[in-house]
């Protein structure tokens, strides 16, 4: 049982805002998905087995070479921003004095 | 008929006419707009760069997931409204040095978390084949593109089923190759370990010739893989007699009062019975059902607490929705709070809850295990037959019916979720039209074991040929 308050706490850390009747709906799934992972917490032997990350072994990962390679320049990396200055993202001043 | 694409390559003799059929194509699109609201963008400027590739002057649609230099790419998602990316997705390179033509990009339930086609910033996707009804999702605008006849083929992607889903709602070709057959560089993450590139298609042919365009090693994505070196569009004409194929007992029994389920039960039996008269063997069998009615939670588990911390660049910082605040958090909290849908806030929460330290070991990794126990099942019966065949959903395409679709219901059928498996194991899988259930489409899924991408397609070429698929054109 997850608590309205508890599903608060985490729409905070998660930084947004919800409306109260979205934490009802959110109550509800909630205790459905819970219900489902009860079930499934009930398998025989689960906690023998070894969780799988990836679909197969990747045995062809492979690090490139440890050597620079072109990258997108600044400006056009930052033309997205809103608010931009000196190659820098600006957010409101968080300290203060000069 | 066998290809669109080829169909349409036999008229594009110079840039002349593949500029006209641009033309035409922009027309269409924006009439398909007007009635589905397929599409985010609709492309204002021809841009074509000459190939002797068999796409060379091919119109095409994209996922609005996949970035594109300079072209708006929103995820269908208010956060993403005006952001346009710096670099190409691999895929929409691949295709742009084919020479195939991109017309416009394609809405999706935001950032591809759902399975409706009801949650994208811009509205709601409808159905080609019946505008009350859904078209699924979550590459709802690309099977609305394809379906509607603007073009032949479209890429989406599918962590749940999203490519096949909405492929099998619409009366026409989605196909999934195995993970990582084809680059992830460039689509929006959503639950990576889970997420595939998808053809939408109007047939098995054009699947085939668009995977061949797109497969092989990427260096910018480490979960891609070296090419197989097979050209599968030369693979889809081989006989099959003597294939095995099983199809699963413990999904396929139903019991239901939905009609629409019946139906689309007694056509699926009804195709087993010719598919065996042509030398194929298909045979049913058993699969653990408590490891089955498992597959619905697990999937839940690891794609929420994946897309939780994949998502969690989204801040309006350095790029997307900005909305001011007084300081750097509250701008975030903003940003966030107006940019995002309640479902996706939701399916967030979720996922933070499911990687909360105390919480892992009962909810994310236990069902990693639901996932390898299952994949290790399925792998076994590849290894005793060809492939896996059931009917891609159990009813028809959904009715509009409010914002109920996404919530978390008890109430759901396992014919429903299925190709779940397909994303677990990273098999590759399709859906084909068969038939019609209440003058709707429904599709036939077909899933074969890692790496026989070449016999899927095989497969669903001569059912295809077998099934004779007549839904009727739905052109815009």
């Amino acid at each position: 049982m997850v608590t309205i308050d508890e599903l608060k706490e985490y729409s905070n850390n998660l930084m947004f805002r919800m409306k109260e009747e979205e934490y009802e709906t959110l109550s509800n799934e909630f205790d459905t998905f819970l219900g489902w992972m009860e079930y499934i917490n009930k398998i025989e032997g689960l906690k023998d087995i070894e969780p799988m990350y990836f679909p197969f072994d990747l045995g062809n990962v492979e690090l490139r070479c440890d050597e620079p390679i072109k990258s997108i320049e600044s400006d056009y990396a930052l033309k997205n921003a809103k608010v931009v200055k000196d190659g820098s993202v600006i957010v409101p001043r968080v300290v203060d004095g000069e | 008929m066998v290809s669109n694409i080829i169909e349409l390559k036999e008229k594009l003799n110079n840039e002349e006419d593949i500029k006209l059929l641009f033309n035409e194509t922009i027309k269409k699109a924006k009439k398909c707009n007007e009635k589905y609201n397929a599409f985010v963008t609709i492309t204002d400027s021809y841009e074509h760069i000459e190939s002797d590739s068999i796409l060379n002057g091919i119109p095409y649609s994209l996922k609005d997931n996949f970035s594109t230099e300079g072209i708006l790419t929103t995820g269908s998602s208010n956060l993403l409204k005006s952001y346009v990316p710096a670099f190409d997705s691999t895929v929409y390179e691949k295709l742009k040095n084919a020479g195939a033509v991109l017309i416009g990009k394609t809405v999706l339930d935001e950032l591809a978390m759902g399975g409706t086609g009801t949650t994208g910033h811009t509205g709601i996707v409808k159905n080609p084949c019946n505008e009350s009804r859904m078209i699924g999702g979550s590459s709802s605008g690309s099977a609305a593109s394809v379906a509607a006849g603007v073009v032949p083929f479209s890429i989406g992607s599918d962590t749940g089923d999203s490519v096949r889903k909405p492929a099998s709602y619409s009366g026409i070709v989605g196909f999934k190759p195995t993970y990582g057959r084809i680059s992830r560089y460039g689509l929006f993450n959503f639950a990576s370990s889970l997420d595939h590139v998808g053809i939408l298609s109007k047939t098995v042919t054009d699947a085939a010739i668009v995977t061949d365009i797109l497969k092989g090693y990427d260096p910018k994505d480490m979960t891609s893989l070296k090419d197989d070196g097979i050209k599968y569009v030369n693979e889809i004409n081989n006989d099959i007699e003597g294939k095995k194929l099983f199809y699963i007992k413990e999904i396929i029994d139903v019991e239901t009062e939905d009609e629409d389920v019946k139906e689309n039960i007694k056509l699926f039996y009804e195709l087993i019975n010719k598919i065996k008269n042509i030398g194929v063997t298909v045979e049913e069998v058993s699969f653990d059902k408590s490891l089955l009615n498992a597959i619905l939670g697990s999937y839940y588990s690891i794609s929420c607490a994946e897309s939780t911390s994949n998502n969690s660049n989204l801040t309006g910082l350095p790029f997307g929705e900005r909305i001011e605040g007084k300081d750097y958090k509250e701008i975030m909290i903003n940003t966030r709070t107006k940019g995002f849908s309640e479902l996706i806030k939701r399916r967030f929460v979720l996922g933070s809850y499911i990687l909360k330290r105390e919480n892992q070991e009962k909810l994310y990794l236990n069902a990693l295990r639901v996932r390898r126990l299952i994949v290790e099942k399925m792998n076994e019966l590849f290894n005793k037959y060809d492939g896996l065949i059931l009917p891609s959903t159990g009813g028809i395409a959904p009715l509009f019916n409010g914002n109920d679709s996404d919530k978390l219901s008890n109430e759901y059928l396992l014919l429903e979720n299925h190709m779940i498996i397909g994303n677990f194991g990273g098999y590759p899988s399709i859906s084909i039209p068969y038939g019609k259930v209440n003058n709707m489409p429904v599709g036939v899924n077909i899933t074969c074991g890692v790496m026989k991408d070449a016999l899927t397609l095989n497969i669903a070429k001569k059912l295809e040929e077998l099934i004779e698929y007549d839904g009727g054109e739905y052109h815009v």
